[in-house]
């Protein structure tokens, strides 16, 4: 896959479109959240297709750019239940969130979420989710490692205090 | 402090994901050969997929897009030859809001992936109604109107901009994220030489906007700017039209 245009777009898709909805998936277990955000990445996937060509370039693009779009979509209140619970279990630890009692407490989780720079929760959702290690993810959102490791550590600051306060 | 989140001995889905398109890393290759549970999960992309393939289609069919220029929402154009919409013919004055009808439900003929914000301008022609193509030139007394999917913003703004007057508001409401939606009113073009600048603002809240800031590029991250540049025939010096992304 050299390049993406034209008559590759189709082709590209039955190879690309599994990885990005596999990818989607492990973000959103909500079936429809997943599928409708995997569709959305390929639709900027066409429009950025003049500066997307190599599969190394094209892979980090698509994590970036879905990793970018749920959390958008989180921030919006645009997914179900079940993906936005799932999302907030990057702060938790081992907590089942679908408990009733725990109603509150994934409350709170939510208003944490909404306040966490969107680059922090890319770098957890990137490293827990998709098991990106701390050189990959800088590779993806084109920073330095120690700037990877910077916003790792916030975030786990984070969870931390708000696992101690729940 | 260290990460909490555990590393497995498994690669990244990453590094999985470019082995399924050939770009092997280094150790991969042989996990790959000892690890059912990896071996799966790369055998799974190489299924054939059927789901959203018409919208891929549909994209198909667009302009590549470029930094600069002219941006469709979602697919639409592969729709635009068969869309037959009707504006009642109302107003006089320059982009006059019209209380005409609305037009007849395009949801049947929307092609192409929801939840980005995007903007349809539709163009009543005498009794012909069709979507406009990026470039079409506009006559006086032509009537304008705009289909909306908001993604994921709540509120619109629509705003007419020229250097003789400034800004204009033409239209605000809220909007249902996600919900395709055509505003109620219409716009007549009038007959001055000049290019029709609109600009279309998604927010989640009513803004002020500060235009200058704005069009730079400085929009905050809640709110999006959609310029729309439409020519006019016989205007001098008249330009393609166009739609920023």
């Amino acid at each position: 896959m050299a390049t993406i245009d034209g008559a590759a777009f189709e082709d590209c898709y039955r190879r690309v479109f599994p990885l990005v909805l596999a990818k989607c998936r492990r973000m959103l277990p909500g079936q429809s959240d997943a599928t409708d955000v995997a569709q959305e990445v390929f639709v900027r996937l066409w429009r950025e297709r003049e500066w997307v060509r190599d599969p190394q370039a094209l892979t980090a693009w698509l994590y970036r750019t879905a990793t970018r779009l749920v959390i958008d979509r989180a921030r919006h209140a645009t997914l179900s239940q079940v993906s936005l619970g799932h999302l907030q279990s990057l702060a938790e630890s081992g907590v089942d969130d679908h408990q009733e009692e725990h109603f509150e407490r994934r409350r709170q989780l939510q208003a944490i979420f909404n306040q966490v720079p969107e680059q922090e929760l890319e770098a957890a959702i990137l490293n827990r989710f998709d098991r990106l290690t701390q050189a990959e993810i800088a590779e993806v959102l084109d920073v330095g490692e120690r700037t990877v490791r910077r916003l790792l550590d916030r975030f786990d600051a984070r969870a931390s205090t708000l696992r101690e306060s729940c | 402090m260290t990460s909490p989140y555990t590393p497995t001995d498994h690669p990244s889905f990453l590094a999985l994901d470019r082995a399924h398109l050939g770009i092997v890393a280094p150790g991969v290759g042989e996990h790959l050969q000892h690890c059912a549970e990896c071996q799966r999960y790369v055998a799974e992309l190489a299924l054939p997929v059927s789901s959203g393939l018409a919208s891929a289609r549909a994209i198909t069919s667009q302009r590549p897009a470029r930094k600069s220029a002219r941006i469709w929402g979602s697919g639409a154009l592969a729709a635009a030859a068969s869309v037959t919409l009707f504006f009642a013919t109302q107003g006089e004055q320059r982009l006059t809001t019209s209380d005409a009808p609305g037009p007849a439900t395009t949801e049947d003929v929307y092609v192409g992936a929801k939840g980005f914000r995007s903007v349809w301008v539709y163009v009543k022609h005498g009794n012909e109604t069709r979507l406009w193509d990026g470039r079409q030139a506009l006559s006086s007394g032509d009537q304008v109107r705009l289909k909306l999917d908001p993604g994921g913003y709540r509120h619109v703004e629509v705003y007419s901009r020229s250097e003789a007057e400034g800004p204009v508001l033409l239209y605000k409401g809220e909007l249902s994220p996600g919900r395709v939606m055509t505003l109620p009113e219409a716009w007549e073009i009038d007959d001055s030489p000049l290019p029709e600048r609109l600009f279309v603002i998604f927010s989640d809240a009513p803004v002020t906007p500060k235009w200058d800031e704005w069009s730079a590029g400085g929009t905050p991250p809640n709110v999006a700017l959609l310029p729309i540049v439409l020519p006019k025939t016989g205007s001098t010096g008249a330009k393609p039209g166009s739609i920023q992304p």
